[in-house]
């Protein structure tokens, strides 16, 4: 009976650590984590150089082309390691980052809301694709991305578009950087 | 102790999935959307056909289905958990734990 019982933890023992993997397998988010942030990064010298216009453009073609991008790079992966994550919640989420993006920078026009507003949308957003992920240290991010579109909208600082995509791009290149090396090292 | 109107946890265990290669199988396909037969296969660290024997069991019960495709010309096995199984596959982890808690409780027992 007792040997049952082992053999019965063994088992549970031996689950537990298969989902693990698995979970760590599907959880590798560096690319678009990276690309994002790249994105946000790049459109903080567009907004400051040329104008608030440019800064919509790019989010308005690079928003969706990256996109698109994360697809195709999360379907070429699950064909070259044979295991592939339910695509629909990642795809409603991103839908609704950019149409709550849209609806803010519309409804702010050019006030603190226009860039705090997307941001918490983001930031929220991040929050829904971490617990798709069930991965802590990146809803701890999308939680604290939400909350400095909170500070941004109370505080209004004068670079306030800067401070909020800094924070982000950074964090997301960071956190995408990170995640690639982990990728790696579980190889 | 189990008083009599109480069910033994054992009784939640169900035949089909109360093995290590199926129930791991489960496991994998309850995380993911899909994997394919040599993901598995290498995951478990079983042979081609010890997983595809255990695959028709569970496949027979309803649990997973099999889906045959190509990768460009390389042909694919895809395997997915159905709704019964992902329900399977809970109940069954749910009893284990239950079970594996008892057992761990009357061992540390003074």
């Amino acid at each position: 009976m007792a040997l049952e019982r082992s053999s019965d933890k063994q088992l549970l023992d031996s689950v537990d650590s298969a989902r693990r993997r698995t979970r760590s397998v599907l959880s590798t988010n560096w690319f678009p984590m990276m690309l994002f942030g790249l994105l946000a990064l790049v459109s903080v010298p567009v907004y400051q150089i040329w104008s608030w216009q440019a800064m919509a453009a790019l989010w308005m073609v690079g928003a969706p082309v990256a996109g698109i991008a994360t697809g195709r790079w999360y379907r070429s992966r699950a064909n070259s390691i044979g295991i592939s994550v339910n695509p629909v919640p990642y795809v409603i989420t991103a839908l609704a980052i950019f149409v709550g993006c849209i609806a803010f920078g519309i409804a702010g026009r050019g006030d603190a809301l226009s860039y705090a507003g997307p941001i918490m949308v983001i930031g929220l957003g991040y929050v829904a694709f971490a617990v798709v992920d069930k991965s802590l240290l990146d809803a701890v991010f999308g939680a604290a991305t939400a909350a400095v579109g909170i500070a941004v909208l109370a505080l209004r600082p004068s670079h306030a578009y800067a401070v909020t995509m800094l924070f982000f791009g950074i964090g997301a290149v960071l956190l995408g950087l990170r995640n690639l090396l982990q990728a790696r090292r579980s190889r | 102790m189990t008083s009599p109107t109480e069910r033994h946890p054992t009784a939640g265990l169900d035949e089909t999935v109360h093995q290590r290669v199926r129930l791991g199988i489960l496991a994998i396909l309850s995380e993911a959307d899909k994997a394919t037969f040599s993901y598995i296969s290498e995951a478990l660290d079983v042979t081609n056909g010890n997983l595809s024997a255990h695959v028709t069991v569970l496949a027979n019960a309803g649990l997973v289905t099999v889906d045959k495709g190509f990768v460009g010309n390389r042909p694919r096995t895809w395997l997915r958990a159905t709704a019964k199984g992902r329900a399977t596959f809970r109940a069954e982890m749910a009893a284990l734990s239950k079970l594996v808690a008892r057992f761990q409780g009357t061992t540390k027992a003074p």
